[in-house]
C-alpha cells in the first residue's frame, strides 16, 4: 500500500493537495466557513480573523481596558461602508457620539441612530428588537455587566439576522465564559490600538495583533519630520510595531 | 347550563333554586345576565370580522359566517379554524365549531353532541358526506321540531333521515311549514338568505375587567381582547387605525375619577394585531395606576384606507421602511422619545453646541453638507471634567504629554455662552489620547473634552 505513494508525481500531489484543502481542515488553519464575513479594512486583523473579516450575523465581543482607546476607529472601515446603504444603531455608549467625527469619518449620518436607555434591560431588550426587525446593518452595544443569559440570547438573536453586532464590555469579562463566536481584547498602543483575539474558531491566537489606525493622534504627528520632538515619537511608534508582545 | 359537576350532584335542568340546593347544597346558582351576553356575542362578531364580512348572529348563541370566499386567503379550512378558534379563545370565550356547505347544516354540525359508537365530525365539505352526516343526527337538535318531539317520536322518526323520508305533504299538514323549510336549507334544497350585520361607521368597544386591577400590565388581557375586536372591525371596513385611544375607567363613588386616557399615535396606519399589541403591551408597562381599574375602553380616534404593501420583486437588506418605522415605534414606547436621537445639522464651532443630537420623532431639516473638521475625537463628554495638575502638566490618571495644538476655538460671542479654548492633544503614559483644552484666561484649569475612540 505504502509503496504505491512514491509513484505519485509530484504535480498529481498538487493537485491532489488543491484538492484536499477545501474539504480537510487542518487544526492550524483558520476555520472556513459558510459564513458571510466583511474585510475589516485592516490587514493584519483580517489575516487572523476566520474568513478573513467580521463575521455578520453574530455576536461578536469587543473587550476594551477603557472606552476611547481607538475601537470605533477599528470599525471605522465598516462603519463608512455599511452607512452608506443600512443604518447604523448606538445603543447605550458610555459618551456622546461626536458628529463631527462622523462626517470627518465619511459616515451617511443620516442612517445612525443613538439610543440611550435608562437601564441595562431595556438596552438589551432594544437590541434584541433591532436584531429581530432586521432593518439595521450595524448595531453595536455597550455593556458592563452582562448576564451569561442574556449573551445566548442576543448570540441567537443575532444569529437570526443579517446583522453587524458588536458588544463592547470591560476587559474584567474576559475571564467569563461567554457563547460569542469571537472575543477580542483591545488594548491602547501607541498610533494605534492592540487587539489580542481570545477567542474565535481556529488555533488559539498567540500574541496580540498590534493595529495602526490612522486617525489617532500620534501617527499623524509621525508623517510630519521637521520637528525634532516629533521625530522621536514616529520613531517610538516604528518600535511598536515590530514588538506588539510588549504592549 | 348546568356544569358537568353539577350534573354528578344530580342537579337537572328545570328545577327550582330550592330544589336545586336541596340535592347540592354547594352549588353555586348564577343569574343571567342576557345584555352582557349579547355583548359578548357583538365583540366575538365584531372580532370574527377580520375573517369575513359576511357574518350574522343566529338563535341559540351561534354566529354564521360565510367563508366560501375567505379559504384561499387563509390556507384552507382547518387552518381557518384554527384561526377562529384562537381569536375566539383570546377574548376569553369557547365555542363549537361547524363547517358544511350549507349555513343550517353547519349550525346543526355545531349542535350536535358526541354519540357513542358514531363518527364524531363537525366539520364536512362536500353536500354528500353533509347529508350522510346529518341523517344520522336526531330532530329535536331543530328548534322547529321541538314542539312535535314526543310524536315524532312515537312515529320512528328519531333521526332527520327518517323525518326525511316522510311524505313531504303529511309532513306539512301535521307539523309546521317551519320544520320542513328549515330541513330543505339544511340539506341545501332551498337558498339560504341571511341580513349581513353592518359594521358601525366608529368604533368604541368596552371590557370590564375581572377584578379590580392594580396593576397596569394587568390590563393587557383587556386590552388584548378590545385590539381584537379593532382589528376584525378595521378588516371589515377595509381601514386602518393611525391614533386610538384606551380609557381606563376607575371605580365610581365617592372617590370617583375622570377615566385615564391612554392615547397611542402610530407612525404607519396599521391593522395588524400583533404590532397593536406589542406597542401597547410596552405603553401599558410604563404607565402607573393611582386607582385600580375596573373596565376599559377602545375608541379609534383616527382611520384611514388601507393601503396594500408595495411589494418589491426582491426584498432589500435594510428591511422595508415600514419595519423601520414599526421598529421606532415600539422601542420609543418602551425607553420614551427622548432616548432615540438622529443627528441634526448646526453650524457651530463649539463642540458642544454643533454636537447636537434631535429625538427621531422630530424630523430635522436637512441643510448643505457642513465642513468637516479632521482631528476630532470619536466620544465627546457631555460635561467636561476639570483636570488636576501635577509638575504643570494636565493629569488624568498618569501625567498627560501633549502632542498636538493648540488649535483655537472661540465662537459664540454673540449670545452669553462665549466659547474662548485651545485645544490640545495629550497622549497618557498607557497611549490613551484624550482631547483636552484650556480656556483663554490666565491662570485657567485644564478640561478633558473628548476621547479618540
Amino acid at each position: 500500500m505504502l509503496a504505491t505513494l512514491p509513484t505519485v508525481s509530484a504535480s498529481e500531489k498538487a493537485s491532489l493537495e488543491q484538492a484536499l484543502r477545501s474539504s480537510v481542515w487542518r487544526a492550524s488553519d483558520l476555520a472556513v466557513s459558510r459564513a458571510t464575513t466583511m474585510q475589516s479594512g485592516y490587514c493584519d486583523l483580517d489575516k487572523e480573523l476566520p474568513n478573513g473579516g467580521w463575521p455578520r450575523s453574530a455576536l461578536v465581543e469587543l473587550l476594551v481596558q477603557q472606552h476611547g482607546i481607538g475601537e470605533m476607529q477599528l470599525l471605522k472601515p465598516m462603519l463608512a461602508a455599511l452607512s452608506q446603504q443600512q443604518r447604523v444603531a448606538l445603543i447605550q455608549p458610555p459618551y456622546l457620539p461626536h458628529l463631527m467625527t462622523c462626517r470627518a469619518w465619511q459616515l451617511n449620518e443620516r442612517n445612525i441612530l443613538w439610543l440611550k436607555p435608562q437601564s441595562s434591560s431595556d438596552a438589551l431588550w432594544c437590541t434584541e428588537q433591532f436584531l429581530k426587525n432586521a432593518c439595521f446593518g450595524i448595531v453595536i452595544l455597550w455593556q458592563s455587566n452582562t448576564r451569561p443569559e442574556a449573551l445566548r440570547r442576543l448570540n441567537l438573536a443575532a444569529q437570526s439576522t443579517d446583522t453587524w453586532l458588536w458588544l463592547v464590555r470591560p476587559l474584567a469579562a474576559a475571564a467569563d465564559a461567554s457563547p460569542s463566536p469571537l472575543r477580542i481584547a483591545l488594548r491602547p498602543a501607541l498610533g494605534g490600538i492592540s487587539a489580542d483575539i481570545i477567542k474565535r474558531r481556529g488555533p488559539h491566537s498567540e500574541s496580540p495583533i498590534y493595529i495602526p489606525l490612522a486617525d489617532m493622534p500620534v501617527h499623524q504627528l509621525g508623517v510630519d519630520q521637521n520637528e525634532a520632538p516629533i521625530h522621536r515619537v514616529h520613531t517610538a511608534s516604528i518600535a511598536r510595531v515590530s514588538t506588539p508582545a510588549l504592549v | 347550563m348546568v356544569s358537568q359537576e353539577a350534573a354528578c350532584a344530580g342537579v337537572r335542568l328545570g328545577m327550582r333554586n330550592g330544589g336545586v340546593l336541596a340535592v347540592a347544597p354547594d352549588t353555586g346558582i348564577l343569574e343571567r345576565e342576557v345584555p352582557k351576553e349579547e355583548m359578548a356575542l357583538d365583540a366575538i362578531a365584531t372580532a370574527l370580522m377580520q375573517y369575513t364580512p359576511e357574518i350574522t348572529l343566529q338563535a341559540d348563541h351561534s354566529l354564521l359566517m360565510d367563508v366560501s370566499a375567505s379559504l384561499t386567503l387563509f390556507r384552507g379550512v382547518r387552518a381557518l379554524c384554527a384561526h377562529v378558534v384562537r381569536s375566539i379563545e383570546s377574548l376569553g370565550f369557547t365555542a363549537h365549531l361547524g363547517v358544511a356547505p350549507t349555513a343550517e347544516g353547519a349550525w346543526l354540525l355545531a349542535r350536535s353532541l358526541r354519540v357513542k359508537g358514531q363518527p364524531y365530525r363537525r366539520r364536512v365539505l362536500s353536500t354528500n358526506s353533509l347529508h350522510g352526516r346529518l341523517n344520522l343526527l336526531p330532530c329535536h337538535l331543530m328548534p322547529a321540531a321541538i314542539p312535535y318531539r314526543d310524536w315524532l317520536i312515537d312515529i320512528g322518526a328519531r333521526r332527520l333521515e327518517a323525518l326525511r323520508k316522510l311524505p313531504r305533504a303529511g309532513l306539512l299538514r301535521r307539523t309546521s311549514k317551519d320544520l320542513v323549510a328549515a330541513l330543505d336549507r339544511a340539506y341545501g334544497e332551498s337558498p339560504e338568505i341571511f341580513e349581513w350585520i353592518n359594521p358601525p361607521l366608529h368604533f368604541s368597544a368596552r371590557v370590564e375587567t375581572f377584578d379590580r386591577v392594580e396593576h397596569a400590565e394587568a390590563l393587557l388581557h383587556g386590552a388584548t381582547r378590545l385590539i381584537l375586536q379593532l382589528v376584525g372591525w378595521l378588516a371589515a371596513l377595509r381601514q386602518s387605525v393611525r391614533v386610538f385611544t384606551l380609557y381606563l375607567e376607575h371605580e365610581r363613588g365617592r372617590a370617583a375619577m375622570p377615566p385615564m386616557e391612554l392615547e397611542v399615535a402610530l407612525a404607519e396606519p396599521v391593522w395588524h394585531e400583533e404590532h397593536l399589541i406589542r406597542l401597547l403591551k410596552e405603553r401599558l408597562g410604563k404607565i402607573e395606576l393611582q386607582r385600580p381599574v375596573i373596565a376599559l375602553r377602545l375608541d379609534a380616534v383616527k382611520i384611514e384606507a388601507m393601503l396594500p404593501p408595495n411589494e418589491s420583486l426582491f426584498p432589500e437588506p435594510g428591511g422595508s421602511p415600514a419595519d423601520y418605522a414599526r421598529a421606532i415605534e415600539l422601542v420609543t414606547a418602551r425607553i420614551g422619545p427622548e432616548n432615540i436621537l438622529t443627528p441634526a445639522q448646526l453650524d457651530d464651532y463649539r463642540p458642544e453646541v454643533c454636537n447636537a443630537w434631535v429625538p427621531v420623532a422630530f424630523k430635522p431639516a436637512r441643510t448643505l453638507q457642513i465642513e468637516a473638521l479632521e482631528g476630532r475625537p470619536f466620544w465627546l463628554l457631555a460635561k467636561p471634567i476639570k483636570l488636576l495638575l501635577r509638575d504643570e502638566r494636565p493629569f488624568y490618571v498618569s501625567s498627560l504629554k501633549i502632542l498636538e495644538g493648540p488649535e483655537r476655538l472661540e465662537a459664540g460671542w454673540w449670545s452669553d455662552d462665549t466659547v474662548a479654548r485651545d485645544y490640545y492633544v495629550a497622549q497618557a503614559a498607557d497611549n490613551t489620547c484624550y482631547w483636552i483644552y484650556r480656556e483663554r484666561v490666565p491662570d485657567a484649569p485644564w478640561y478633558l473634552h473628548g476621547m479618540y475612540a
